[in-house]
């Protein structure tokens, strides 16, 4: 069978048809193009109608305008869009007219540079000419760093070794900074978030660094489609943008399937695991020969995807290497070889993480299948776009787990696909991200009075920093006098605190996964039950110092349920508004989380087996947090089914607010109170759980009533009984009747 | 709540707050400051900095060395010192000593010289300048200072400038926008220098370790160099110039051990077989010297003295073999390769050699089976009594002596061809 047989297939029989909630055709679209402008370099227009490139699409041509009239510009390209030739074009052209002139490519990871780098490396040696590109990271060798700092035309990078390898030591790159034309920023829509909001500030620090030598880069930005493309480049860059978001690459026809697994249990709202409805669907594709990609969430679901799927495929000739993984942790060599294989056609089908959601080149498949909403619309698109070639038929299916969030999605596709994609949200003046990052831009050049950093005025930081003994203010600048090197104390990828490992000793020591730091009381403790790949650990020591948590394979027939006490406390409120009959707030919380005790809960039947206390220290947290206050007179509801409700509703609000922020479920935590000491009134409180926050707080006190409508929805529309954990949550953590009284809340704060 | 009161907030978080323990300021005049530290100001046009000076008699003795006996060394011993023929006509009039003292080892360009330490004869005197900033804001001035005295000079020695003091002032140059006077075309690094001359009987060639061991001398009243540092931090918030005083005497003996380290290499080099200065084990770092510039008689005998000294007798046989092999002196080679495989002194090494003597010089193709099958038992000896596997001499051997097999039946067979021919 072909793929159209294959899909129609999927339309006609039962056994899948009646689990398909959603079948959308994306027409062929056909390309747009336009001629190279005169401008151009010959040597450049050769090279490229030797690589069989004789016309531009249309968004390349605008990129390459807007750059050449000396413009700031963002462009969203979905997969296979030719969008490095959207910065390779004006770089390259420039360079050719003018060797001195200098650019850095930032790429957010290391993997995902080399692509782009070898192709960037075959147009340099069409072209013939000598322009230099190097790779500048941690595993540039030593003895290469001098030439690159020297000779080095374009240098590619990323942000942590901008930051800790190459600004603070900017005297050994002057040629660099003296003559630095272009900063080329792909993959923008991943700097969200912690990582973004350092980013931003590590960028603030490079333009203060080439005001010093004299340069004013224009920055180009690359990003996949998210709501806010460029006004997350703006606040990361903060230059102005134009945006190109107009694609004129060609594509074929898409169908994009939303199947959703049978329920097999109504009362625990327990459906059919997605695995094994990803395997099945995945297997109709492979064995017919379709080049297929499946996405799973996890490395662990990768594995065991990878099993299923090589065991099947065993009754085919030579069947068992046709199929293979693709996560972190696999050694580049074996990556190479599996992108390789794909590209040309060798491997028939990947089992893979995100890892190859964008960036790594492996060529366009036939089919995806997505095993799990990723978590956001924009990473659902980037995984479906890996299936789909220019001028042929393609096919993605979504599977959707019992999670809350997928349920969501998979009963109303609509919200997938005409409503915008989430955010990317940062905040580069956190206080905690800007404080270190003044600290290395200190250490960079020394501030002049008056001088802003961003567009912040700092004198009280600076102020501040004079009073830790960290800067000394003499003659009108303030100077770093501390012996440590700041950078290496500050990490781009978290705020602060570290993860702790689990390391299991029943055989010889093995790190089996990590949890992090606000999650480790509960899940942790001494005596836990911690479930990994569905087998049973007790912890037996937990090295609180070290982060370390020892464990035993178990096989006890309960589970540990630990109980944390979180108080919040409000410091300060920025804003506040009244929005039917809830007030809502954004402001500063202090967040203080003890674990007290633990249950132990009997499988199945769920008695109290018993119970334990955990002797651990408070973890206290100063963020940002978004809160609801409700009327406290809502009619028929005791003070038990008001708690009830309210928790029930914290939930289902804490668990598709990511939709709209295109967050990790875990960026963001909520409490109630029953009666805040604040407002004095029921309370719902959501958190950025990071210290001194990233946005998501603004975000949600921003979005109005939209949060309490969807959650409505997702309640009003769930089959289970009395709740479950694809809503309210289960009925033994919330209390019976939690569905029925986060309904009566919501409608006593809405007044539709 | 304020920004103030979040950033306290937010120290109390990470308890850093240790620090805040505030001593009075005491802020002091210049005046005192200058007199406490026996320094003047000098005026320029970035402003004002302290110098400290001192002037030493060329006889001075410092480390049982007189000054003044470095002008006794002649530009040949320069160029050995340097390692470098470009270095003959090297002048230690005019040459600049020069060791600065830091705000940290970090790197990058948040460490700055709050104290360039410089000194150079001047007719029948040493004399040190110490050119000193108070605060940061004084530093453009020293630099200033520093650059207008290198100006009379037109080379440099240091230890370790090369990769620290040097590139340090270099970047300090460029964040305040002056010209760059200390990129000077010879620059000798005694640290370098110390390194190949003595790292055979030091372990380490730090300039305290060399004083100690090359020069007898100890010094009183110095201060870790670690801690200069925080010491200089303090006096920044407090002002009080006293816990400066072994800063600047550290420093001054610093530039002052230079002089005695260069004569004190001079002597080994001048006079190798004949020095106080000497140990045994320089007889091999001084071989190597002599051979990388090419003065190879100096280099065989310097080998030849080596190859009694124990520790270094294997590296001396080594060198010593490798040299003669490179001269085409073949039976020398062969000579010291046979003393090594029966003085088991390295021996796989000088089988190996003997070996390739044998199959490529020679064309026996017997003693070099010979040679190469004793090299193997060895290492498999090696490696029942290591237990460790040398897998890689195993397989070179094994391919070898297959090889050297082969061309001996060739060898054979052309030879049987041969005696059939002549017999017809």
């Amino acid at each position: 069978m072909n793929l159209e047989q294959v899909i129609d297939q999927l339309k006609t029989q039962e056994r899948f048809a009646k689990n398909i909630t959603c079948w959308k055709v994306i027409p062929e679209k056909h390309g747009e193009y336009e001629d190279f402008p005169e401008y151009l370099n010959p040597k450049l227009v050769s090279a490229l109608k030797k690589k069989g490139i004789y016309r531009l699409y249309s968004h390349q041509r605008k990129a390459l305008d807007e750059v050449t009239a000396k413009n700031n510009i963002t462009v969203v390209t979905p997969t296979a869009s030719g969008k490095s030739l959207c910065y390779n074009l004006p770089v390259l052209n420039d360079l050719l007219a003018d060797k001195n002139s200098r650019a850095i490519y930032l790429f957010p990871t290391k993997a995902l540079s080399q692509d782009q780098v070898s192709e960037l490396m075959n147009l340099v040696n069409v072209i013939g000419e000598n322009i230099k590109t190097f790779t500048y990271d941690g595993d540039t060798p030593v003895n290469a760093r001098v030439a690159i700092r020297k000779d080095g035309h374009i240098v590619v990078t990323n942000p942590d070794m901008l930051h800790t390898g190459i600004l603070p030591h900017h005297t050994k790159w002057m040629k660099l900074f003296s003559n630095l034309k272009y900063v080329v920023i792909d993959e923008i829509h991943m700097y969200r978030g912690i990582f973004g909001s350092h980013t931003a500030n590590v960028l603030r620090r490079l333009k203060r660094i080439c005001r010093f030598y004299g340069s004013d880069p224009i920055f180009i930005c690359c990003s996949a489609t998210i709501a806010n493309p460029r006004e997350l480049s703006e606040k990361i860059t903060e230059k102005s943008m134009v945006l190109i978001d107009h694609n004129g690459a060609p594509s074929g026809e898409k169908n994009i399937i939303f199947y959703n697994p049978p329920v097999v249990n109504r009362q625990l709202g327990i459906r059919r695991s997605s695995l094994l409805e990803a395997k099945t669907l995945a297997l109709a594709f492979l064995k017919n020969k379709i080049q297929t990609i499946i996405f799973a969430r996890s490395r662990l679901a990768v594995e065991v995807l990878l099993t299923y799927l090589c065991d099947e495929m065993k009754s085919i000739p030579g069947g068992m290497n046709l199929v293979k993984g693709y996560r972190g942790g696999y050694l580049p060599k074996e990556r190479r070889e599996i992108e390789k294989g794909l590209r040309d056609g060798k491997i028939l089908g990947v089992v893979s993480t995100n890892a190859l959601e964008l960036g790594v080149d492996i060529g366009n498949l036939d089919a995806s299948i997505i095993t799990g909403y990723p978590g956001s619309v924009a990473s659902t698109w980037q995984q479906t776009g890996r299936a789909g070639r220019r001028n042929s038929l393609s096919a993605s299916i979504l599977v959707a787990s019992s999670s809350p969030l997928d349920q969501f999605i998979i009963n109303h596709p609509e919200y997938f696909f005409e409503a915008s994609p989430e955010h990317g949200l940062i905040n580069p003046n956190n206080l905690y991200i800007l404080v270190s990052h003044i600290k290395c831009a200190a250490f960079e050049l020394p501030f002049a009075d008056g001088e802003t950093f961003g567009k912040e005025n700092i004198y009280e930081i600076l102020d501040f920093l004079e009073g830790e003994r960290i800067l000394r203010h003499v003659g009108g600048r303030w100077h770093w006098m501390a012996e440590s090197f700041p950078a290496e104390e500050v990490s781009l990828r978290s705020a602060s605190a570290e993860n702790f490992v689990i390391i299991d000793i029943t055989k010889d020591a093995k790190v089996i996964g990590e949890v992090d730091q606000s999650s480790a009381p509960m899940m942790i403790h001494e005596e836990a039950i911690y479930i990994h790949a569905g087998q049973q650990y007790q912890v037996e020591k937990l090295d609180y110092e070290e982060k370390k948590a020892y464990v035993r394979k178990v096989d006890a027939d309960y589970y540990t349920d630990a109980n944390l006490a979180v108080e919040i406390k409000v410091l300060d409120v920025f804003r506040e508004k009244t929005v039917d009959n809830g007030q809502n707030y954004v402001g500063e919380v202090m967040v203080t989380s003890l674990a007290t005790m633990f249950k132990k809960i009997k499988f199945f039947t769920h008695e109290n087996l018993g119970f334990g206390h955990i002797h651990l220290p408070p973890e206290e947290m100063h963020t940002t947090a978004y809160w609801l206050s409700i009327p406290e007179n809502i009619k028929e509801l005791s003070r038990e089914e008001m708690e009830s409700g309210l928790l029930g509703l914290c939930n289902v609000m804490v668990n598709i607010a990511p939709l709209y922020l295109m967050c990790d479920p875990k960026d963001i935590r909520g409490v109630v109170q029953i009666r805040s000491p604040f407002t004095q009134k029921p309370t719902i409180y959501i958190y950025d759980n990071f210290p001194g926050g990233v946005g998501f707080s603004e975000k949600l006190y921003n979005m109005q009533d939209q949060l309490l409508k969807a959650a409505r929805q997702v309640i009003m529309e769930c089959n289970c009984e009395d709740g479950c954990p694809s809503c309210v949550g289960p009925y033994d953590e919330v209390g019976f009747g939690s569905k029925n009284f986060a309904l009566k809340i919501i409608k006593g704060v809405l007044s539709d | 709540m304020n920004l103030s009161e979040k950033l306290r907030a937010y120290v109390s978080n990470k308890q850093a707050s240790d620090k805040r323990i505030d001593v009075p300021i005491k802020t002091k005049p210049c005046s005192e400051i200058s007199a406490l530290l026996g320094a003047t100001t000098v005026s320029t046009p970035f402003g004002e900095h302290f110098v400290v000076e001192k002037s030493y008699p060329g006889s001075h003795i410092h480390g049982e060395i007189e000054l003044n006996a470095i002008f006794n060394i002649s530009g040949e011993i320069v160029k050995l010192i340097a390692k470098n023929c470009t270095y003959k006509d090297f002048d230690f009039s005019r040459a600049i000593f020069i060791d600065t003292e830091t705000t940290g080892l970090a790197g990058g360009t948040g460490t700055l010289a709050f104290l360039s330490g410089v000194g150079f004869f001047e007719g029948s005197s040493f004399k040190i300048k110490q050119y000193f900033i108070s605060d940061y804001d004084e530093e453009a001035a020293a630099l200033y200072s520093l650059s207008d005295l290198l100006k009379s000079f037109d080379s440099l020695v240091s230890f370790n400038g090369k990769s620290y003091d040097i590139p340090l002032l270099s970047t300090r140059y460029m964040l305040n926008r002056m010209e760059n006077p200390v990129e000077k075309t010879f620059h000798l690094d005694l640290l370098a220098a110390a390194r190949r001359l003595y790292r055979e009987r030091l372990e380490s060639v730090s300039l305290s370790s060399l004083e100690e061991n090359l020069l007898s001398l100890k010094r009183e009243g110095d201060i870790p160099g670690y801690e200069i540092p925080s010491v200089y931090f303090r006096f920044l918030r407090d002002r009080n110039p006293n816990p400066l005083k072994p800063i600047f005497y550290h420093n001054r003996m610093d530039i002052l051990s230079m002089v005695s380290l260069t004569v004190n290499m001079a002597k080994s080099f001048k006079t190798p077989f004949d020095s106080k200065t000497r140990a045994n084990q320089d007889y091999y770092c001084l071989g190597r010297v002599f051979e990388d510039m090419g003065m190879i008689e100096q280099s065989i005998r310097c080998y030849e003295m080596a190859l009694d000294v124990p520790d270094v007798q294997e590296k001396s046989y080594r060198q010593l073999s490798l040299l003669y092999k490179r001269l085409n002196c073949w039976e020398d080679a062969e000579s010291l390769w046979i003393k090594m495989a029966k003085g088991n002194i390295d021996t796989v090494f000088a089988l190996e050699e003997l070996a390739k003597y044998y199959e490529h010089k020679l064309k026996d193709y017997d003693k070099a089976a010979l040679v190469a099958q004793r090299a193997l038992e060895i290492i498999y000896k090696k490696n029942t009594f290591i237990g460790y596997t040398l897998k890689d001499d195993i397989c070179r051997f094994k391919k070898r002596l297959e090889r050297i097999k082969r061309k001996r039946e060739k060898n054979k067979s052309l030879f049987e061809e041969a005696s059939i021919f002549n017999n017809t």
